[in-house]
């Protein structure tokens, strides 16, 4: 009883006492939370009031100085140590202790509106801020994961020892047992440099799994949906992650979220080491994807090309281009555009182009009266669509057309191009397995028998995910492709790691199997050929 | 023989757990004379239907009458949306539906009167909504940003609005106009806070009406004739719980705050204010924020009362909306309806009260401990076997 009245110190006002005197009828009191705790009971339970002393503001940071939480060495003795932390009397003044420290910090988020708005409380918001840094200060590091971890999962043992026994992602990153590609996007941001050394990669680790809400909208250069999970769920979910995904690509620049997901399946199984592409995001993703249909004979699943009248053929001519530079890849689109430059204006083919942003071309200097230069915006480029003017020798070329269109069949749309379904294109090309996942069990077992498997499909995005995503009428469905690379399992719930196409490759999201699979229900009705669209490759 | 007979124990074991966790509810469903999945609109009456087929034609039957609304290609995929005063209907035609998966990708607005054989196009965007009276209609671009108001009587442009939001691309505003002068809708700050914006048409003035209390909440907000109601609810991971308020409306002006609920979940939300005076949006009543996992079912508000009720026993509710006064759930393969007519295979209307499912959050809680508990005895009866 202490302990829940300790522990529930902010929350009630007051305690109902039932008491009797001799001979008298009993009666029900309602007496004030403290003062219940400071008289009623700490006088009669010495140890208690002695307890409550140690914890108080002035005494807490002496306390914690005096007291060290040891590592368990095995799960057993985890076990067994959270059973012992239940029946231990500081318990509830730890967990105390956490939430002044969270209210604290809840407070620091509601102060800039109540500022803003000139709210009569922002004095108290202040002491609630003031009062949490105090009680943190008297923490050090170790001291406070543990009672975060322990007044988190004071109900499980079993989650409780998990985050012992699965460490945290970004502490085994920083101890190296877990590669530092999977930081390096959020450390880059956070830290704001470019190179990330080892202690610089600790100073970032250590702030991830303090700062448990950075996580929300980070990796603002690469835009994805957003609010992203936090910082703990995203160490979670990489624990038990498999996508290769030491690549940065923009979901929101892909024009169609089909070509991501395609990408993301290739290098999952090619795991080629690539450079990084700062200015043009999805050209990464889009040569991959352009590459293997190429390969698999499929030209038309990539419908974007610099068109010109060709004076030999003396009819349109189209070339296959990618909308942007890549150094590696021949259909970077300076590439293209010298190709078509030498066969209409007899411009050398060493000739290069240079891309310049609008905003940097001055028509006036000497460097633009000559020469092939790409004018583009990069606000309104992307992987399908990038409205450009093309400048030779100082001239703007009128005659050569862009045209862009991506449509694929990511599932066998119609019987005839059956062939040419990503799904049975990925089958063939990468020489792997692939079959239909119609269950958890199958799911499950997948990923468990088959180290490399992953599991993708197409589902209603209204159904992924609900909260950003409502639908207002009968049978709408807007088709998002996702892969799943793992399971989180809690007693006998199940959750999947997803990475939708919208989402941020680094951030993965825990969400619930039966979202999944009523996304994938809804989608198959308005299928054309009602297919069940999750499927296993391995 | 034994390892066909264990091969198909597995079977049978393998097909039995984890299908999905739907629970057996008792709310009805749907009938139509139909086929619900072409269906794209039908009335409470069934006199009047728009639905679509397989070689992207979007029709209409009104009446008996059949009329071909839009042809297209063989993937085009419609949304019809209809609000409570049946005047006019907003169409957002998508023509690479199986082709291209682009949240963001320009469909194209259609307009037509109500039961009307003729339709117009109006521009490219997504999610196209009626107001006041059918008297307005807007849609949202995703490229641009931009949300289109026009008058529907003669497609006149009343106003766009650009947003500021940079921070999430797939970000969809609300919109609802309090009077042919103000709009209210959404938008995002670059720290990830919510706010509903008042645009004054006449003054080209833009204020913030109503700020969410912290980063990485969402805002939604629907009207009836007298209040507005503005509901905050918290995005998975953000656990900064739930609220809805309703503001009164007089003469096109917004009186003083009141609380209507406030839950320390983070509830789906997707308010519904269906006429006269019921609120409904998707309430969550377990959490178990370590792995997302959460039990979710639609609730009620009585505006008169304030009483909030428990409106279906799906425990997995991801999803509502509203169609000719009728509240429907979508799932699995299943519509159900929360309030209003069911079978419309029947000539005589049937009291909805038959059907409806209304518990106190009391009551569904102790339904839902209960068959859990059964659940759990079932269970180790099984193991004990």
């Amino acid at each position: 009883m202490l302990n829940d009245l300790v522990y529930t110190y902010n929350q009630t006002q007051y305690v109902m006492l039932r008491s009797a005197k001799e001979n008298e009828e009993p009666s029900i009191d309602l007496i004030p939370h403290e003062a219940y705790l400071s008289r009623a009971l700490l006088m009669g339970c010495r140890k208690s009031a002695v307890l409550r002393n140690y914890f108080s503001l002035n005494k807490i940071k002496t306390t914690m100085q005096k007291i060290e939480f040891k590592q368990p060495k095995d799960y057993d003795l985890c076990v067994n140590e959270h059973a012992q932390s239940l029946k231990d009397p500081k318990t509830p003044y730890y967990c105390r202790a956490l939430n002044d420290i969270r209210d604290g910090e809840k407070a620091q988020r509601e102060l800039p509106n109540a500022e803003r708005d000139s709210q009569p409380m922002v004095g108290k918001i202040r002491q609630r801020i003031a009062y949490g840094k105090e009680i943190r200060a008297a923490f050090n590091e170790n001291q406070y994961q543990h009672i975060q971890n322990l007044c988190d999962h004071l109900e499980s043992s079993k989650k409780y020892c998990d985050s012992i026994f699965n460490k945290n992602f970004w502490k085994k990153i920083v101890e190296g047992l877990e590669d530092a590609k999977h930081i390096k996007y959020f450390c880059r941001e956070l830290l704001a440099t470019n190179e990330i050394k080892k202690d610089q990669l600790e100073i970032c680790a250590t702030q991830l799994s303090k700062q448990n809400d950075y996580c929300h909208f980070s990796n603002k250069k690469y835009p994805a949906l957003t609010p992203k999970p936090d910082c703990n769920s995203i160490a979670l979910a990489m624990n038990k992650s498999r996508l290769y995904s030491d690549l940065k690509d923009c979901p929101a620049y892909m024009g169609n979220q089909a070509v991501l997901n395609i990408a993301r399946i290739l290098e999952h199984f090619k795991e080629s080491k690539q450079a990084e592409f700062d200015k043009f995001c999805y050209i990464k993703p889009s040569n991959t994807f352009l590459d293997y249909n190429l390969e698999a004979d499929n030209e038309k699943a990539w419908q974007i090309y610099l068109c010109f009248n060709d004076p030999i053929e003396k009819d349109e001519t189209c070339l296959a281009s990618l909308l942007g530079n890549h150094p590696s890849s021949k259909y970077s689109l300076e590439k293209v555009l010298v190709r078509i430059l030498a066969k209409t204006r007899g411009a050398s083919l060493n000739t290069t182009c240079e891309m310049t942003p609008t905003a940097v071309y001055n028509a006036d200097r000497l460097k633009y009266k000559s020469g092939c230069h790409i004018l583009y915006d990069i606000k309104l480029c992307n992987a399908t669509d990038c409205p450009m003017e093309f400048l030779y020798n100082g001239v703007s070329i009128k005659n050569i057309q862009i045209k862009n269109k991506i449509e694929i069949d990511y599932f066998e749309n119609n019987q005839q191009k059956s062939n040419f379904a990503q799904i049975n294109l990925l089958e063939k090309e990468l020489s792997r397995k692939n079959r239909e996942v119609r269950n958890l069990s199958i799911l499950r077992l997948m990923l468990k028998q088959n180290s490399k498997a992953i599991i993708h499909g197409v589902g209603c995005a209204e159904d992924i995910l609900p909260h950003f995503f409502q639908k207002n009428s009968l049978n709408q469905c807007r088709p998002l492709p996702f892969i799943i690379d793992g399971t989180i399992e809690n007693d006998d719930k199940v959750s999947l790691i997803v990475r939708t196409a919208i989402d941020d490759i680094q951030a993965p999201r825990i969400i619930d199997w039966n979202y999944i699979f009523n996304a994938i229900k809804q989608y198959s009705e308005y299928h054309p050929r009602k297919i069940w669209s999750l499927h296993v490759i391995y | 023989m034994s390892f066909i007979r264990i091969h198909l124990m597995l079977c049978i074991y393998m097909a039995s757990i984890s299908q999905s966790s739907f629970a057996k509810s008792q709310l009805p469903t749907l009938a139509t004379k139909q086929e619900i999945n072409n269906l794209r609109f039908i009335s409470s009456d069934g006199k009047v239907s728009y639905f679509q087929n397989s070689s992207g034609k979007l029709m209409l039957t009104s009446n008996l009458k059949n009329f071909d609304l839009i042809s297209a290609e063989d993937y085009a995929h419609y949304s019809v949306i209809v609000s409570p005063s049946k005047k006019y209907i907003g169409i957002e035609q998508d023509t690479s539906y199986n082709l291209n998966f682009n949240l963001s990708k320009e469909n194209t607005i259609y307009i037509s009167v109500y039961g009307d054989g003729k339709v117009k196009k109006i521009g490219n965007g997504n999610r196209p909504m009626l107001h006041l009276n059918d008297q307005y209609l807007s849609y949202y671009n995703y490229k641009t940003r931009e949300i289109s108001i026009l008058k529907t009587q003669n497609l006149e442009k009343l106003t766009t609005i650009v947003l500021k939001n940079e921070l999430n691309p797939f970000f969809t505003p609300v919109t609802v106009m309090l009077s042919p002068d103000i709009v209210l809708y959404s938008d995002v700050n670059k720290d990830g806070f919510q706010a509903l914006m008042k645009l004054e048409i006449s003054k080209n003035e833009i204020t913030a009406f109503y700020k969410s209390k912290s980063a990485g909440t969402k805002i939604e907000s629907c009207r009836f004739e007298k209040s507005l109601i503005v509901g905050e609810f918290s995005y998975p991971n953000i656990n900064r719980g739930s609220s809805i308020s309703s503001f009164p409306i007089d003469d096109g002006k917004l009186g003083e705050v009141k609380l209507l609920y406030s839950s320390s979940l983070n509830d789906i939300g997707n308010l519904i204010c269906l006429s006269p005076d019921s609120l409904y949006f998707i309430k969550s009543f377990f959490e178990d924020q370590y792995i997302n996992y959460n039990k979710t079912d639609v609730a009620s508000i009585n505006l008169q009362t304030g009483q909030v009720e428990i409106r279906s026993d799906l425990l997995k509710t991801t999803q509502i909306y509203e169609m000719d006064q009728r509240v429907l759930i979508p799932l699995n393969d299943q519509l159900y309806v929360v309030t209003g007519e069911t079978n419309l295979n029947l000539d005589k209307l049937k009291d909805d009260r038959d059907f409806t499912f209304i518990k106190t959050p009391d009551e569904f809680n102790e339904m839902y401990e209960s068959k859990k508990t059964k659940k759990k005895k079932k269970k180790k009866k099984k193991s004990k076997k």
